[in-house]
């Protein structure tokens, strides 16, 4: 199981109403008959998410259980991260240049 | 004189300048300088001392390139003695100068400049103190050209070079490495904030231009990167710090250059984005996935985290999640190691839940308890984190989950129901304090509309077969959820079971009206007010039976009528009533069913309502000749399922172990192959209630399993059957477990939105908990045993 929040796309803190709104926007964006698998998804993270119990109950029990490292390494990736570099690492190698 | 005491001759003007043209183009720009200066002291024409010069200026040149910026200074201080009345002479020396970063001498040098008649004065730059009007030394008056060179040698020079800068450009030097230094760490808007002073005329600008451009590149905005690189001037440092990124990502900069400079930037890229982050984290899936090199793993996290925060400071959490499960299965040495890799978890900041975790999975119950325990303690003084409503749902849950572990082991109670061999075994797990009753009720406390942990207090009576607190727990359930339909049902089979019929068919009546349309429920309750009417009937109330009677037919499917109509006529047979019976029968006989079915219905409400003998006797006869005629698959069928149905609705009367061993007997000889796959199933979920011989009913489970090999009933049911429904019913775990383990694999390859597939998945679940339970050497016996032997083609006295 993804994030739930990561899924809907929202803050930890949001509350039931905020949830509601989220889910009901997504699954117009993405209904059952056509994106089945995005479908279930948004719909299991819903029911993590769906009232103030079952966010605890997931905050508690299960919250990053499913979390895997290759799903890190894979972002990782597409972030396309850069190594920042310092004044001083910068400045040597122009005095080598 | 000797030979040895003879000077030298001197060499002539012409032997010193072609040795001072060829040290020249040789580069050897000291032994240059020297000659120079002897064909200048030998011959002191206009000529040779603008030869003299070039060479000092090209010395200094040379040494400032090599990064000897002070000696480069002395040769411009020197070269300044010569010809010092020119000023067009003195200003490209303080340019020099300036490149070398030695503000002093700079200073000196356009003293000098300024007294000279004629000397065209160098326009001064903005400058912090000159905007405030106050008294400027000279250096401040340099133009800009010559303060921006000043600036970018002092960073050559890194702290000796900022020392030499005049006192008025020092601040922004150090706002300047300050936002370096932020950069580093990724703390971008305190970067931002560090350059909004700096302004468009200081000689700051290009590095502040560089820093916004870096700003963009590590954020991926490429465009934004390449809008302020552009506006580098190219003769400064900054534009060369920039180069090598600029070259990655502008083509048109890139192919702007010569072959060697583009290979030269491409290098330097390469030093300087050496290893990216997610190369080094590579190997941390396979370190990670070995629990024994869970070490190295953390030494892998431990070397880029720092730099993993700055990059993607949105992964440490979810890498901190994957080390957090991983360590549930470890060392407590692990737990030292993640704290001081990744500080304390906010949720679980004494590792008293993952200790309760890691507990449970080594089925160390007593263990998880006190950790579950403390953990609920940590969450209640930790307000902040879990504020008021949050924190009692929180601890509520907990307590349920406690409850729920505490239920799941015999009570002293069922202790005592177990075998011997499992009440003597040593592991067997003791009760735990507080009880499972204990669990709920103080998670009922924390937050009494907790459904979960009602339904747990409920069930927990149920099992243990304490009527009373389970009808007590059953209506608080009631009170908070009146149409919760499981519960409703739950109680009602409660009160059927102690033949108290009017309150079983007034909570089915609720649970229907939730449920309209439910067909289980709709046949329950026919079942109920059939029971109730032959209970009457019984008891000689016929007039009362009567509405029940027709009741129980409106809530029945059509199919199924039959039974109800046979009893019903039996009913107005003990009434007197023949001409009524003759009507049921005759409208029995109207929806086609077999007369075996027939017989045999009249025949058990016969007996049990005690008709005359003369019927009796016919009944029977009229059941033994229908019986041993040959049964077609569909009426074996509806025979075995009548017959278990009179079971479960805990209906007895004299013959009955009789007429059902003729059934179950007529049943099992037929071929199996004539049941369909449904009709096998229902067979054997029928039979189940039967008591089967053990090997006849493996027999059949087997023959389910071999022909309808991804049907996850067969195995599921040859489960049930070695197990019974309570711990005390269990059989030989090791088969069990294998049986419930491919029901599970079988299950979970159906779609799951096929009926029954669920409540399946969910049954199993429960049965391989209770397994577990009662073992706690079954997990480690059975992965032990799995994962060295191939049980696919067991014989069947394994």
């Amino acid at each position: 199981m993804i994030d739930p929040y990561e899924v809907l796309g929202l803050p930890s803190d949001s509350d039931d109403e905020t949830i509601r709104r989220r889910y009901l926007e997504l699954v117009k964006q993405y209904p059952p008959g056509q994106q089945g698998n995005r479908f279930s998804q948004i719909r299991a993270a819903y029911e993590r998410l769906r009232d103030l119990k079952t966010r605890v109950k997931y905050r508690l029990f299960e919250a990053g259980e499913n979390e895997s490292i290759d799903k890190v390494i894979e972002e990782l990736k597409c972030l396309k991260v850069r190594r920042r570099v310092s004044l001083r690492m910068l400045l040597t190698l122009v005095r080598k240049g | 004189m000797s030979k040895h005491n003879e000077k030298p001759a001197a060499p002539s003007v012409a032997d010193l300048k072609m040795r001072l043209e060829r040290s020249r183009s040789e580069g050897r720009l000291q032994q240059s300088l020297e000659l120079a200066k002897q064909v200048y002291a030998a011959e002191q024409t206009r000529a040779n001392l603008d030869v003299l010069k070039a060479i000092y200026v090209q010395r200094a040149e040379q040494l400032r390139q090599m990064g000897q910026l002070r000696d480069a200074a002395t040769v411009l201080e020197v070269a300044s003695c010569y010809d010092d009345h020119d000023p067009a002479w003195l200003s490209q020396l303080a340019e020099q100068m300036a490149l070398c970063g030695d503000s002093k001498k700079l200073e000196v040098l356009l003293a000098r400049l300024k007294q000279l008649p004629g000397a065209a004065q160098p326009q001064p730059a903005r400058s912090p103190s000159a905007e405030q009007g106050q008294a400027k030394p000279i250096v401040e008056q340099l133009d800009a050209k010559l303060q921006a060179s000043l600036v970018d040698a002092a960073f050559l020079q890194d702290k000796a070079g900022r020392n030499r800068l005049p006192a008025a450009l020092q601040p922004d030097y150090d706002r300047i490495v300050q936002a370096f230094a932020h950069l580093e760490q990724g703390q971008d808007e305190i970067v931002r904030e560090l350059l909004q002073p700096i302004g468009l005329r200081s000689p700051y600008a290009d590095w502040k231009l560089l820093l916004r451009g870096l700003l963009a590149y590590y954020h991926n905005d490429d465009l934004r990167a390449c809008e302020n690189w552009q506006r580098l001037d190219p003769a400064r440092v900054p534009a060369r710090l920039a180069a090598p990124f600029r070259a990655e990502i502008d083509p048109e900069y890139r192919n702007a250059q010569t072959q060697p400079a583009q290979k030269a930037l491409q290098e330097q890229l390469q030093r300087l984005q050496s290893q990216p982050i997610d190369s080094r984290i590579a190997p941390l899936a396979k370190a990670l996935s070995n629990k024994d090199s869970l070490a190295s793993a953390m030494q892998i996290v431990e070397a880029i985290l720092p730099e993993l925060r700055v990059s993607a400071p949105q992964l440490v959490k979810r890498l901190a999640a994957c080390f957090y499960w991983g360590i549930r299965d470890t060392s407590s040495q692990d737990l030292h190691v993640y704290t001081r890799v990744f500080g304390r978890m906010d949720d679980d900041q004494e590792f008293n839940r993952l200790r309760a975790f890691a507990l449970e999975q080594q089925d160390d119950w007593a263990g998880a308890h006190q950790a579950w325990a403390d953990y609920e303690k940590e969450i209640a003084q930790n307000s902040r984190n879990w504020p008021e409503r949050q924190g009692l749902l929180a601890r509520a849950l907990i307590w349920q989950r406690m409850g729920d572990n505490a239920a799941s082991l015999p009570n002293a109670k069922q202790r005592q129901q177990l075998p011997p061999f499992l009440r003597a075994l040593s592991g067997l797990p003791e009760p735990l304090h507080p009880d499972a009753a204990a669990c709920y009720t103080r998670a009922l406390q924390l937050a009494p509309d907790l459904l979960e942990a009602h339904e747990g207090l409920f069930n927990y009576y149920l099992n243990d077969e304490n009527e009373a607190a389970a009808l007590q727990a059953g209506m608080a359930l009631l009170q908070q959820f009146p149409n919760h339909v499981e519960t409703l049902e739950k109680l009602a089979d409660l009160h059927l079971k102690k033949k108290r019929y009017a309150p079983a068919l007034d909570l089915l009546q609720r649970a229907l009206q939730h449920h309209p349309l439910d067909r289980q429920l709709r046949e329950r309750l026919s079942d109920c007010q059939l029971s109730q009417a032959q209970y009457l009937a019984v008891q000689g109330q016929l007039d009362a039976a009567r509405p029940h009677y027709q009741s129980s037919l409106s809530y029945c499917e059509p199919t199924h009528q039959w039974s109800i109509l046979c009893s019903w006529a039996t009913c107005e047979i003990k009434a007197g009533n023949s001409s009524r019976a003759e009507e049921l029968l005759a409208e029995v006989r109207a929806k086609g069913t077999d007369n075996r079915l027939v017989s045999y219905a009249l025949l058990v409400d016969a007996t049990r309502l005690d008709l005359p003998n003369p019927i009796k006797t016919r009944y029977r006869k009229e059941f033994n000749t229908e019986i041993a005629k040959p049964l077609t698959p569909a009426v074996a069928l509806a025979l075995v399922e009548y017959a278990a149905r009179l079971v479960r609705l805990d209906v007895s009367y004299y013959g009955q172990q009789t007429h059902t061993k003729k059934i179950v007997t007529q049943a099992t000889q037929l071929d199996s192959m004539a049941y369909t796959e449904d009709q096998f199933r229902d067979l054997l979920t029928a039979l189940y209630r039967l008591e089967l011989p053990a090997r006849t009913y493996k027999r059949l489970c087997r023959h389910g399993q071999e022909t309808y090999p991804a049907n996850p009933y067969f195995h599921y049911l040859e489960a049930v059957y070695e197990m019974g429904d309570r711990p005390d019913e269990c059989g030989p775990v090791w088969q069990i477990e294998q049986c419930l383990a491919e029901a599970e694999r079988r299950a979970r390859a159906r779609p799951r939105e096929e009926p029954g597939i669920d409540d399946l998945l969910k049954d199993i679940a429960r049965r391989r908990r209770m397994i577990r339970s009662l073992n706690p050497f079954i997990g480690a016996f059975m992965d032990a045993a799995f994962n060295s032997f191939d049980f696919s083609s067991e014989d069947e006295d394994f």
